[in-house]
């Protein structure tokens, strides 16, 4: 069992967000690497189409544009899955208490915000055909000085790093760190580990 | 807990950012993406000319290959006569005969912006040409784009694809492995 000692109330009577930052939060964690990992394995999978399987282009477009052409064009889709990001990263951030963990999340979670920034700068542009820098078509602020970047694989690459490395620290706490997360992420305290909570 | 030495943290990081700067830098070189400039601010005549193409080869006849031309009077706080007209035309290089034209549209709220849409039907490098006619005299501009289907990753980025699942895969199996040995009996 997920088990945390630091609340001493049971879980049932826990709120849903203390409930994902504390006892719940390695699963809770686990669910959303599950979900950003399907995005990669998208990606992955189209690149295989293409390069191993030897398909055509236009028909590469990984599993659920094998099923849904129409997702794989889709604004929708790809907009969606940076706000399930945003969520996600900004839901279970309270439950990197550690000083390295929460600085890498809180930097992934500062990438993926400016993201959405540019997103709604792309909007504005779009609403009022006024377009930064004299340019004939909507442009981000990152365009600005890397023309060709293709910003969705540049941000989901950029905000995924800081995040993997707020991972490791986060299951593997150096022995420096003071504080000790409330979660059972840590190796020494998950299902398998032995359950020795320390707080302070 | 486990002590980990200060330097063993330092290079860690250290190897964890240059691998940050390596990835992120990566997709800069991919074709795929925005329009991008081909030409920008070039005076040919009495004109400023910008030339941005976004050349998407497509199999289904949609016109996916787009070009925008940003013509400008050369003479500053001179507005664009009306009757200023850009065509475009695109070519596989290997064959001149070969030629299409368009006449660009202008952008209703934006005059100077003019946009030419073609089908391109296969990949490969295209001649591109905008000529200009007007009161303020003739122009034109000459370049090559590389067209290409607009979901085709570079093989490259397979490794990019693939990183994340080695460093979460990295994570969760070390994650495995130091519990299982520290497994009460």
């Amino acid at each position: 069992m997920y088990v945390a000692h630091v609340d001493a109330r049971p879980v049932h009577e826990l709120t849903i967000l203390e409930r994902i930052n504390g006892p719940q939060h390695e699963l809770a964690l686990r669910l959303f690497m599950v979900v950003v990992l399907a995005h990669w394995a998208e990606h992955l999978l189209q690149a295989i189409q293409i390069y191993a399987l030897g398909w055509p282009v236009p028909e590469a477009r990984g599993l659920l544009g094998y099923f849904y052409p129409w997702l794989i064009t889709s604004e929708v889709l790809h907009y969606g899955y940076a706000l399930v990001m945003l969520i996600g990263l900004l839901l279970l951030r309270p439950g990197f208490t550690c000083t390295l963990d929460r600085r890498w999340w809180t930097i992934s979670l500062g990438i993926q915000f400016f993201h959405h920034f540019e997103h709604l700068l792309l909007q504005i542009q779009a609403i009022t055909g006024h377009y930064f820098f004299g340019r004939p078509v909507p442009t981000s602020l990152i365009q600005y000085w890397v023309p060709r970047v293709e910003l969705h694989l540049f941000y989901n690459t950029i905000v995924f790093i800081p995040m993997a490395i707020a991972m490791y620290y986060h299951v593997f706490p150096p022995a420096t760190e003071t504080v000790r997360s409330q979660c059972t992420c840590a190796w020494d305290r998950g299902m398998a580990g032995t359950p020795k909570l320390q707080v302070g | 807990m486990v002590e980990i030495p200060a330097y063993k943290i330092v290079i860690r990081d250290l190897v964890l950012t240059v691998s940050a700067v390596l990835v992120s830098c990566a997709p800069l070189f991919a074709h795929n993406g925005p329009p991008f400039p081909v030409i920008t601010d070039r005076m040919v005549g009495n004109y400023v000319i910008s030339l941005w193409a976004d050349p998407d080869a497509s199999d289904d006849g949609d016109k996916d290959g787009r070009f925008w031309v940003v013509v400008n009077p050369a003479a500053k706080g001179a507005a664009l006569p009306a009757d200023t007209v850009v065509q475009l035309a695109i070519w596989p290089v290997e064959r001149r005969d070969a030629i299409r034209m368009e006449t660009a549209e202008a952008d209703e709220r934006e005059p100077a912006r003019r946009l030419a849409a073609f089908a391109i039907d296969h990949e490969g490098k295209y001649g591109v040409k905008a000529t200009i006619a007007g009161s303020l005299g003739p122009a034109d501009i000459e370049s090559v784009v590389d067209a290409e289907y607009d979901a085709r990753p570079r093989p490259f980025l397979i490794a990019i694809f693939a990183l994340p699942f080695m460093l979460i895969g990295f994570v969760y199996l070390k994650l495995l492995l130091r519990r299982r040995a520290h497994k009460p009996a």
